[in-house]
């Protein structure tokens, strides 16, 4: 913890090797962020091009409050949330009883790798991915969603079930595929 | 339903919360050239603010000096003496105790009128200059020619002097006429309109101020490595003739005609020979494989390559078979060869630009502005290895014709009446893009210190 506070004093300093050290140590875990918040590679490198950016320039503001990382991981989601909100609309509150989730086989999920659940994520619509990885993933409420997308707290809950259910859709596909190449 | 749903949430936040996944190099390699971008940008902030306030200061400081001093003190030295008379048979009479005229004690009339300089600030003590003449002989000259400081500070107080000369002969009368007469037309000539032509040239510094269309994002471009477009402009020299002219009031308009180069070097090719075929592939500055297929194509003998400025098409060497190849699974590193790409446009500038004097002295203050009409001129594609090139081609898709806009301020100082040395930073923003078929809008803007001499006539 120690290292890590000296090695952030010696970012606000500007010093490029503390900067080299600070990016070998984080960029890993970063990249899994943006690469579950975009919609491919070339995207979520772009996303962790311009968060160390601002890491870098705004690391003088960081008050040693609260955990580094998240503070980190907040700024990849916020730059792909706004990302998302230049480029594409957020849909509309539709009707979540429309939706029936099918049983999925347990095995199927444990079969699963990252990989494979980044690539399905992928294919999600850019609100569908949003809300999902908010909601699922990190932890947020609908309500913080609501506010962080500038939707209502009902077309992030609709937006949700969708998600759920076109990703429910893919995993069973997927675990039919696995099966005939089992048989 | 609901534990359906949080089996599926709890799937994708076991496995994707801490998952992770190590980063391309080029993301930090593309980050390290963002930042060394920012700090140069930021550097060149810091450079053009302080260049301005010390202008500034500089002009201000000498406006204050000059207004202040030189028109009593050595501009009145440099007037030249055509014509001298020495009077003290007319002037003695009415002086009460009769001095020893010599040489030595003697003072110029001209002189003595403005030695104590405290007496031209107010018309009231002026008067008092005949009465002290009649202490002292007195010797009144005619001038030849005026300095220009002489009339912008103290025309006025000639004209005074002698309205007030009561203790002067008619014939120190007359001189005194004719010498006001003379700085009037002076000052009359000093505000009709007059031309002037000189040279100037400057270093620009340019800077990337592209953007891309939508179409970007499969569209990768050689060397850019990311969005953010850290450019590789060349520093080089502009510069050319310019034609100005002087409206008689602070405003001049200014034309002329300049030469500048936008080069770039965009980054690494990799080239190998491989029996009768040439292999390309795009690396960027870090030697890796960037972009995809559609970026390289061959065409005949030439190869095409995207870049910020436009589509690089070069020529290879006659009997070489160039042949697109998917490399990424065969190559090896030590087959290719990275060559250098650079790129030069040659633009010729006719511009069209507002002056006004916002000081309008020896050393002076200015404002400029206005609009730049470009010519492409020449265009070359290089691929050098080690300063020897090894093809020649040219850039796709430039623009023939474009505009810029500048805006600047400006530092000048007059040697002579006729000749002006001159000191403009001035920052050109283009207009439209350089070229016309990439999906990049390539609108770099440009900085630059512009020195020159003119002659006015």
């Amino acid at each position: 913890m120690e290292d890590l506070e000296k090695l952030i004093t010696d970012c606000k300093a500007g010093k490029r090797d503390a900067q080299s050290r600070l990016y070998e140590m984080f960029s890993p875990k970063l990249f899994g962020v943006c690469l579950r918040y975009s919609r491919d590679e070339t995207e979520a490198e772009d996303t962790l091009h311009e968060g160390f950016m601002t890491i870098f320039n705004k690391i003088g503001q960081f008050a040693f409050k609260g955990s580094f990382e998240g503070w980190m991981k907040r700024i990849m989601v916020n730059l792909s949330l706004e990302k998302c909100r230049t480029r594409y609309k957020m849909n509309t509150v539709e009707d979540i009883t429309i939706y029936e989730y099918k049983s999925v086989n347990e095995d199927v999920y444990a079969d699963m790798n990252a990989d494979q659940l980044l690539e399905i994520i992928s294919d999600l619509s850019p609100r569908y991915r949003m809300v999902f990885n908010l909601y699922a993933i990190d932890g947020y409420q609908h309500k913080e969603i609501a506010e962080m997308l500038n939707i209502s707290e009902g077309t992030s809950k609709s937006n949700l079930a969708r998600a759920r259910k076109i990703l429910q859709d893919k995993i069973i596909e997927f675990g039919y595929i696995g099966k005939e190449y089992a048989e | 339903m609901q534990n359906k749903e949080n089996d599926t949430d709890k799937l994708f936040r076991d496995k994707l919360l801490n998952h992770e996944v190590v980063p391309p190099a080029r993301v930090w390699d593309d980050l390290v050239k963002s930042m060394d971008e920012k700090n140069r940008r930021r550097r060149m902030i810091w450079i053009i603010g302080f260049s301005s306030a010390a202008s500034l200061l500089l002009a201000f400081l000498s406006g204050w000096y000059f207004a202040g001093k030189l028109p009593v003190e050595s501009n009145l030295q440099a007037i030249d003496i055509q014509k001298e008379m020495n009077v003290p048979s007319q002037v003695a009479p009415s002086v009460a105790p009769v001095q020893t005229s010599t040489q030595n004690n003697n003072l110029y009339a001209d002189n003595q009128l403005f030695q104590p300089s405290e007496k031209l600030k107010s018309p009231a003590r002026s008067v008092s200059i005949p009465a002290k003449s009649q202490s002292e002989n007195i010797f009144v000259r005619l001038l030849s020619s005026v300095d220009p400081g002489l009339i912008s500070s103290a025309g006025s107080s000639y004209e005074l002097i002698a309205m007030n000369s009561d203790g002067f002969s008619a014939s120190d009368r007359a001189i005194i006429a004719q010498n006001t007469s003379l700085i009037k037309e002076s000052s009359k000539e000093k505000n009709q309109s007059s031309w002037e032509v000189g040279v100037q040239a400057s270093p620009v510094y340019r800077f990337d101020q592209g953007s891309t269309s939508k179409d970007f994002a499969s569209d990768p471009l050689l060397g850019i490595g990311s969005v953010n477009g850290s450019s590789n402009y060349v520093t080089n020299v502009s510069g050319g003739l310019r034609c100005e002219y002087h409206t008689g009031s602070r405003l001049s308009v200014q034309s002329g005609v300049n030469y500048g180069e936008v080069a770039q070097n965009p980054g690494m090719v990799g080239v190998s020979f491989a029996g009768q075929n040439w292999i390309t592939d795009r690396y960027n500055f870090s030697g890796e494989k960037v972009g995809s297929n559609n970026a390289v194509n061959s065409l005949s003998n030439n190869m095409i390559l995207k870049t910020q400025m436009g589509l690089a098409n070069i020529a290879m060497p006659e009997g070489t078979d160039l042949a697109t190849v998917d490399v990424s699974n065969s190559y090896t590193a030590n087959a290719a060869k990275n060559y250098n790409l650079e790129q030069r446009a040659g633009y010729l500038e006719i511009p069209l630009v507002v002056r006004y004097k916002i000081i309008d002295r020896r050393i002076g203050f200015l404002v400029l502005g206005g609009i730049n009409t470009n010519f492409l001129m020449s265009n070359n594609v290089s691929l050098v290895d080690n300063k020897e090139v090894i093809a020649n081609g040219k850039i796709e898709g430039l623009n023939p014709l474009t505009f810029s806009s500048s805006i600047g301020m400006g530092v000048n100082y007059a040697i002579s009446r006729r000749f002006n040395l001159s000191l403009e930073p001035t920052m050109k923003v283009q207009l439209n893009s350089l070229n016309k078929q990439t999906t990049y809008n390539s609108k770099p803007y440009t900085v630059g210190v512009f020195t020159g001499i003119s002659y006015q006539f």
